[in-house]
């Protein structure tokens, strides 16, 4: 019998300084590539129009608070997205929650102090009406797209009823209610608690560790102890407090709380696929929580970006077309992007050779066939 | 059970019902002049008519001698029964008090006992089927006798067809079929029933709050609104049998609309504009299919994005427009009013047909086939040699013809299409329609045409009804728990134990 060295075990020990630093280079560079690049983008764009990217401090404000915004729809969105459940009704769950609010607090958001309340409020009322979703999913066991879109029906439908036939529900408010959430003092202590709670949530949590878990393997999880059914009224508790926060800020800076019926308030939620799934690329090269991070700082500048070139003929609608196509484009690039990568190759690969002289017209159908 | 001198196959019945040298005749027809043939014909239909009546009492007194039968041989197994539990009380009742209490006697007795009944019932069940199966036997004479006489007629005369005979037979097949106690049993028949009998309700319900109210019937509406989303769910159950959302129907039969009409004001045709509509649906399908088969996109996060695409094209047209909208109503080459072409005739037959081919090819051709099993299993259909990308690119470009189709009549409706017009929520209004109908969303052996066309047309009536009722608000409300509630008992015998993902 012959007898072999075992092949040595790759351990921390045969991770050199250098390799440690590579790893984080490359990290670190993959990380910020996609805010950096989109950072250019718009400061070409603004240029090209004439204008700064920021021309006062009011416009870094609403950018920060914009941010904000989308950080949080995103988060909100994708509990429950990346377990595999797309939720349709939760722009209806926020639009609930704030009418409710507004009816709590008799109409009148005026002060400081009613503004927090309401903000309270919200996520109170959205926390509750995302675990009625939750619940009814549970117990219905049908599949997500279906229970969201019907409770989508029901909650667009209550606030149709709580609101008569108007489509804005409006209340009393001053100059504080509008110019709370744009406050520097406000943007941070919102910003920081709420990145302090989804990473302790998510990645210091049993709950984010049971959450991974149901998502890579249902089954195994289930099977080795985790209770689903908890996490998932969790996620669903979760997504409602933020979609809460989330409405608050945009009733806050409109006013009033518009009401849309047969599905129109999911379109609001589902602009923020594109720093989703950005997000989704990131996260390998950190984590979960600062890959969606750098997915919306990145994705806000190329809206600011846009924005500030409307000259250049950048409407509203060539903004959406725009972000719609790179959705397809990072689609493509998750789903099979090693498919994606070789076609690109082999493209580039063809274009040399084509140059170089080397293959004729037939040779080259021949190679990419 | 037995049941005497009853024919099986119409073959029996041949030489059964027309012995006695009537067949030995019809076989040398061919010799027969044309008169002698119409004679043996009418002598055919007059011995089949002789027989018709003496097998009418025949088949009164068999069924009745069979159910004595039936009845008798139930009685035997109830008798039985009752011995045999006589028998395990008897053995039990010589145990002593301590052993018959004992918790292991008490189980052993319980079990025995459903033992026993668990028995007859069975026998019973087999007993049953059995005598159903007989029944239908019997019932069947007067078809065969007819399918037999239709037989010889043809070979006696030479004709082709005999369609009386031939659709009175297929009648009385039906009927010796038919087990009205066991249908109505059935719960599956009630759940293939429930859509119909909910659009006859919403019907019934519409038409005593109109009389109720005073509101006037708005059959214009109903029909109009309703059409719409039917042809576009008829298409779309092309689609929904794979188990796949397609979330840009509205944007996309706006495009179509909105194409439709340029194309109107452009060439002056209504042919060309019905025909540009199309043409676009299709394209549109075509890329979809492209997008979630070729690149295997998620197709809900797909039809989305072309959601949000196709909204944004359409506002950027319409923006482009005099006045913010598509208007097409009056064309310069044509010197007409696309309004002209508007009917309810041309609704009507654009709906009948379309639905007509769709229902062909989802239920007698390879296409719907394939569908069924693709939305059921992809993965054993794949592997079964189905063609997922060539089943895909069907189903969305036949989505398609339906979208171009709706925008069509629309912009021949309207003359003119906005954002937000009422053809934007026709997607929300298809997926509704279709579960309402009776299909799963999630596709599958059960998809069915008629869905999308019942589905449809409650969602109007369930519209126009809380209209008349003046309780408009309250209809999104209802619309999104009656879509919860036909969901739930769509899916009822198919939900998993864990949580859907």
């Amino acid at each position: 019998m012959t007898y072999y060295d075992r092949p040595k075990k790759i351990t921390e020990d045969t991770k050199t300084p250098q390799r440690r630093a590579r790893k984080f280079g490359k990290n670190l560079l993959m990380s910020l590539i996609w805010p950096v690049v989109c950072i250019v983008i718009a400061q070409i764009l603004a240029s090209a129009a004439g204008r700064q990217l920021f021309a006062t401090g009011v416009s870094v404000r609403t950018f920060f608070r914009g941010l904000l915004m989308v950080l949080i729809a995103m988060w909100a969105l994708n509990t429950n997205l990346n377990s595999g459940r797309m939720d349709f009704s939760l722009g209806a769950t926020g639009i609930i929650a704030a009418v409710c609010a507004v009816v709590t607090m008799g109409g009148s958001i005026t002060t400081t102090q009613e503004v927090i309340a309401f903000m309270f409020l919200c996520m109170i009322y959205g926390t509750i009406f995302g675990l009625v979703g939750g619940a009814v999913f549970i117990l219905l066991k049908l599949p997500p797209v279906v229970t969201s879109l019907g409770m989508c029906l029901v909650y667009e439908g209550i606030a149709k009823i709580i609101v008569g036939n108007n489509n804005t529900f409006s209340f009393t408010s001053s100059a504080t209610t509008g110019q709370f959430v744009t406050q520097p003092a406000v943007l941070v202590i919102l910003t920081v608690a709420v990145l302090a709670v989804m990473s302790l949530i998510i990645c210091y949590s049993r709950f984010g560790y049971n959450k991974n878990a149901l998502i890579y393997n249902q089954k195994i999880s289930v099977e080795t102890g985790i209770h689903e059914i908890p996490s998932c009224l969790f996620c669903y508790a979760l997504a409602g407090l933020l979609i809460g926060l989330y409405q608050f800020m945009n009733t806050t800076q409109l006013g009033n709380v518009a009401i849309s019926v047969n599905l129109g308030t999911s379109t609001s939620v589902f602009k923020n696929f594109l720093p989703i799934f950005v997000g989704g690329l990131l996260a390998k090269y950190s984590n979960q929580l600062i890959g969606s991070f750098m997915a919306a700082i990145g994705t806000q500048f190329l809206a600011q970006g846009m924005d500030r070139a409307s000259a250049l003929g950048f409407s509203s609608n060539i903004q959406t077309l725009i972000t719609s196509f790179l959705i397809f484009f990072v689609l493509v690039y998750m789903v099979d992007k090693y498919a994606f990568i070789n076609w690109v190759k082999m493209r580039l690969y063809l274009r040399k050779q084509k140059r170089l002289g080397l293959i004729q017209k037939k040779k080259k159908e021949e190679i990419s066939r | 059970m037995e049941t005497g001198e009853i024919v099986e196959t119409a073959e029996d019945a041949r030489e059964t019902f027309f012995a006695g040298g009537l067949l030995e005749r019809v076989q040398s027809a061919g010799s027969l002049d044309a008169d002698g043939k119409k004679a043996l014909g009418v002598e055919i239909k007059r011995r089949a008519a002789a027989e018709r009546k003496t097998l009418g009492g025949k088949i009164k007194r068999e069924l009745s001698a069979l159910k004595e039968t039936y009845e008798g041989e139930k009685r035997a197994l109830e008798e039985d029964l009752t011995e045999r539990l006589r028998a395990v009380d008897a053995e039990f009742a010589e145990m002593s008090l301590e052993e018959r209490t004992a918790p292991e006697a008490v189980r052993e007795y319980k079990d025995r006992v459903n033992g026993e009944k668990i028995v007859t019932q069975r026998a019973a069940i087999k007993l049953t089927r059995e005598y159903e199966s007989e029944t239908a036997l019997i019932k069947s004479q007067d078809g065969l006798l007819l399918r037999a006489e239709g037989e010889l007629f043809r070979e006696a005369t030479g004709a082709r067809r005999t369609p009386g005979i031939d659709a009175a037979a297929g009648l009385a097949n039906f009927l010796s079929g038919l087990n009205v106690k066991r249908t109505a049993r059935d719960k599956k028949t009630w759940l293939t029933l429930l859509p119909f009998l909910m659009l006859v309700v919403i019907i019934v319900a519409y038409t005593a709050a109109c009389a109720i109210t005073g509101y006037r019937f708005n059959l214009d509406t109903i029909i109009t609104y309703g059409i719409y989303v039917a042809v576009v769910a008829v298409g779309g159950v092309f689609i929904y049998s794979h188990g796949a959302f397609d979330m840009s129907l509205g944007p996309a039969a706006m495009m179509c609309a909105a194409i439709g009409g340029l194309a109107f004001i452009s060439t002056g045709s209504i042919f060309m504009a019905a025909f540009c509509a199309v043409l676009l649906g299709v394209g549109l399908g075509l890329v979809n299919a492209f997008l979630a088969n070729c690149l295997r996109l998620p197709v809900m996060v797909m039809t989305l994005t072309m959601m949000n695409i196709l909204s944004s094209l359409f506002a950027t047209i319409a923006e482009n427009q005099a006045g913010g909208y598509v208007d097409v109503s009056n064309s310069p080459l044509a010197g007409a009013d696309i309004k002209d072409f508007n009917s309810y005739a041309l609704k009507w037959v654009i709906l009948i047909v379309f639905t007509v081919i769709c229902f062909v090819l989802f239920n007698y051709t390879k296409i719907g086939r394939r569908n069924k099993l693709i939305g059921s299993n992809a993965t054993a259909a794949k592997y079964t040699g189905i063609s997922l990308m060539k089943a895909g690119l069907i189903s969305f470009a036949i989505s398609g013809i339906g979208l171009g189709l709706c925008g069509f009549l629309f912009i021949t409706q309207n003359g003119y299409i906005e954002t937000g017009s009422s053809l934007s929520t026709v997607g929300l209004n298809v997926i509704i329609a279709i579960s309402i109908g009776g299909m799963p969303t999630s596709g599958g052996p059960r998809s069915r045409i008629s869905a999308a066309i019942v589905g449809a047309f409650f969602l109007i009536f369930l519209e126009e009804f809380f209209a008349a009722m003046h309780l408009d608000i309250y209809q999104y409300l209802a619309k999104g728990l009656i879509f919860l509630a036909v969901a739930f008992v769509n899916f009822f015998g198919s939900r998993p134990k864990r949580l859907a993902q």
